[in-house]
């Protein structure tokens, strides 16, 4: 298992946002997580990144106990990720979002004199080039396409060459066709790097399609695990929310 | 053809590549010393006043001061209201270093000031940028008035308000002409403001555009947020107590004036004035902001503060980018090609022109109404003589300004899409009239500012890339494509 959550729980005040959550995911694996609006989706990315302390229970990444890291050491071993609402940096070209995290990634930002302006140039083209952005790089990225914005983020998270990609609602508001170019670029970067994939969506035409497990969360607790077949085949996920949604 | 260009493109890329190591901008940095470590001597043989080299010295200063400010502010995105504190305690630490320790070094004891400087904003910053914003503004004022405090209460330590005099200096930098000590400063000042350069264009600068854009996303490509903050704020408290030393050599004296908070807002002015997401922008805030202060502090003391709340205000409103910034300002599309792109740097060199003119007019109106108040339509006490304008009252000087400016103006504009060197040059050296009529009006000084500012400005925007190929070729870029 490269990635372990066990057990987890986070509340918030009185309120229980995950409530004894476990979730793995083998290398090389894509899975998902599905539920409601308020299930906890997001909570447990978090948790996961360090952007959130779990209350109890233990992430683990690669057998090695992560609960509790701060975020840029959770990055730095090897977990990238998009965030729901677009995470970039919206004054700075896209050349610049990216070759920052490149940068980032080489351990290079402590350095202070050499001038950056044409550091790590092949590496972050190849990075731009790979996530669809050839011929943008000089584009303020703040003024990009909502499509292209996903894009440029996961570029980003890419930059850290993570083993594991955690994406949250990566077409969470884009038109089907945007829907089905991100999908597809997705799915291609994710086997060209044999990446290991964790993501949340809300388009159940998306999940089904790519994700080999599928784990349910309904107010913020797992309600069904397993193949997309088993989880579709399963009653309790029909009632409280496939019934729902349709 | 765009196989052409893109093959052109890419060769300029490969020698841009191999030039990484090297930085075409030392050779700004050092034409800049070159020209300007005569200038004492220019000023001594036209026989003009000492107290321009003062002057100009004080301009590298605070150009250095509010340089390194705006590396916080613009470039980290952290705004210290509490900056004056690093100032100070550059000052006093080698202040009193130097007086008290008999027999050591001058260099030493300068040295001993960003050493001071780092180490307070280490400590001080150790609690400040666990918060951000607001708060982090707050505490930074807060801790600034702490050491303001400290200044000038603790009479057995820093002397209390009667500050540390008598400090030693060597002779050679006290010279009566202030021309060594004008040398002085700028030598360290061009070094330091080159390093601040290499500092903000380094991965490390990039790292802290990237926090100021969005620390969340920083933090998790990898970058540890507030460790990166505290770096920043101590690499500026070492510059600022370097500026705040180089105050004291001349002073031979520290005062806890040094540290107060005004200090403070007058680096916050200059970078908001400069242009805050531009590196030189401080620079032209400085130039302004102590020009003003000569020119109307001065003459006017009673309405420095109003004339400068006026300037802020309108500067926020009119240009929130500041003048570096309205300068830089385009609005060019990835997807435009050279002719479109030519067309829009051409609309926006000719509105910016038109704000241009009407903000030197303003600017010299106002001069006239503080020359002779009052005299809206014929002066008061002096003869009307037609030839000396400052006896043309406010009005008709303001509208002869208005007809002079905008006709020449209108006229060179007309045929800026010609792509004359001639009309090019015409463009550049308009603003003589403007200096003219500034040493008519007393107040050489803004004269000379407003020439600096259109010289920067039509340099900048002739020298764009696209307006460049169109200057070669001599002609609109329609043909051509």
């Amino acid at each position: 298992m490269l990635l372990r959550v066990e057990a987890v729980t986070k509340s918030f005040g009185g309120f229980v946002a995950v409530r004894d959550v476990s979730l793995s995911v083998e290398r090389g694996r894509t899975a998902c997580v599905i539920g409601p609006n308020g299930a906890g989706k997001s909570t447990l990315f978090n948790l996961i990144t360090g952007h959130l302390q779990p209350t109890r229970g233990q992430v683990f990444f690669a057998d090695r106990d992560i609960t509790g890291r701060p975020p840029h050491t959770i990055c730095q071993l090897g977990i990238g990720r998009s965030f729901q609402r677009t995470n970039i940096f919206p004054r700075l070209s896209v050349f610049d979002n990216l070759q920052i995290a490149v940068l980032s990634h080489q351990r290079r930002t402590l350095n202070m004199l050499t001038p950056a302006r044409a550091l790590v140039h092949d590496e972050t083209m190849a990075l731009l080039d790979s996530v669809g952005l050839a011929g943008e790089e000089r584009s303020t990225s703040g003024t990009l396409s909502y499509g292209l914005q996903k894009q440029l983020e996961l570029g980003i998270a890419l930059a850290s060459e993570p083993q594991v990609l955690l994406l949250d609602e990566p077409t969470a508001g884009m038109s089907p066709q945007e829907t089905a170019d991100t999908i597809a670029l997705i799915g291609r970067i994710v086997r060209d790097r044999g990446l290991t994939l964790l993501f949340t969506e809300h388009d159940m035409d998306v999940v089904f399609g790519i994700a080999e497990r599928i784990t349910v969360l309904h107010q913020g607790a797992v309600l069904a695990e397993g193949t997309p077949e088993e989880v579709q085949s399963n009653e309790d996920v029909q009632r409280i929310y496939l019934g729902e949604a349709e | 053809m765009a196989n052409l260009q893109g093959s052109i493109g890419e060769g300029a890329l490969a020698q841009r590549r191999a030039a990484t190591a090297r930085d075409p901008m030392i050779w700004a940095f050092v034409a800049a010393l070159v020209l300007l470590f005569w200038v004492p001597e220019l000023i001594l043989y036209m026989g003009w006043a000492k107290f321009w080299i003062q002057f100009a010295t004080q301009v590298f200063i605070w150009s250095l001061f509010a340089m390194s400010f705006n590396l916080l502010m613009g470039y980290a995105g952290m705004i210290s209201f509490g900056q004056a504190a690093y100032l100070g305690i550059g000052g006093y630490t080698a202040g009193l270093l130097l007086k008290n320790i008999a027999g050591l070094s001058f260099y030493l004891g300068l040295a001993a000031a960003p050493l001071g400087g780092a180490l307070a904003a280490l400590i001080i910053g150790y609690f400040c940028v666990r918060r951000t914003h607001i708060y982090f503004a707050i505490l930074t004022l807060a801790f600034g008035h702490i050491v303001y405090l400290i200044a000038f209460k603790w009479y057995g330590f820093t002397g209390g308000d009667n500050g540390v005099i008598g400090i030693p200096v060597p002779g050679w930098i006290t010279e009566p002409t202030f021309a060594n000590y004008y040398k002085f400063v700028l030598v360290i000042s061009v070094a330091a403001i080159y390093l601040l350069w290499r500092i903000v264009n380094s991965p490390f600068g990039r790292a802290l555009t990237a926090i100021r854009e969005n620390p969340e996303r920083a933090d998790f490509i990898g970058i540890p947020v507030d460790r990166y903050r505290l770096y920043a704020f101590v690499l500026v408290g070492a510059f600022s107590g370097l500026a705040g030393a180089l105050i004291m050599v001349n002073d031979r004296s520290v005062y806890p004036d040094l540290a107060h908070w005004t200090q403070s807002t007058q680096v916050l002015l200059m970078s908001l004035l400069g242009g805050v997401y531009t590196f030189f922008g401080p620079i032209v805030g400085a130039v302004l902001l102590r020009t003003m202060d000569a020119d109307i502090t001065q003459n006017y003391p009673e309405i420095w503060q109003l004339f400068l709340g006026g300037v802020l205000v309108l500067i926020l409103f009119g240009l929130p980018g500041g003048i570096v910034g309205f300068i830089q300002e385009r609005d060019i599309g990835s997807g435009d090609d050279h002719a479109t792109r030519t067309a829009k740097l051409l609309r926006l060199f000719r509105r910016k022109s038109w704000m241009f003119l009407g903000g030197a007019l303003l600017f010299t109106t106002f001069f006239s109404i503080l020359q002779s108040p009052g005299a809206w339509l014929l002066p008061r006490t002096r003869v009307f003589e037609p030839f000396a304008l400052a006896t043309w009252g406010i009005v008709p000087c303001a509208l002869l300004q208005l007809v002079v400016g905008a006709a020449a103006l209108w006229l060179l504009l007309r045929r800026v899409d010609r792509f004359n060197r001639i009309d090019g040059a015409l463009l550049l050296i308009l603003p003589i009239a403007a200096l003219v009529l500034h040493v008519y009006l007393g107040t050489p000084l803004s004269g000379l500012l407003i020439v600096l500012l259109w010289v920067i400005f039509t340099v900048y925007s002739l020298v764009q890339a696209d307006f460049r190929r169109a200057y070669r070729l001599g002609r609109p870029p329609n043909g051509g494509g």
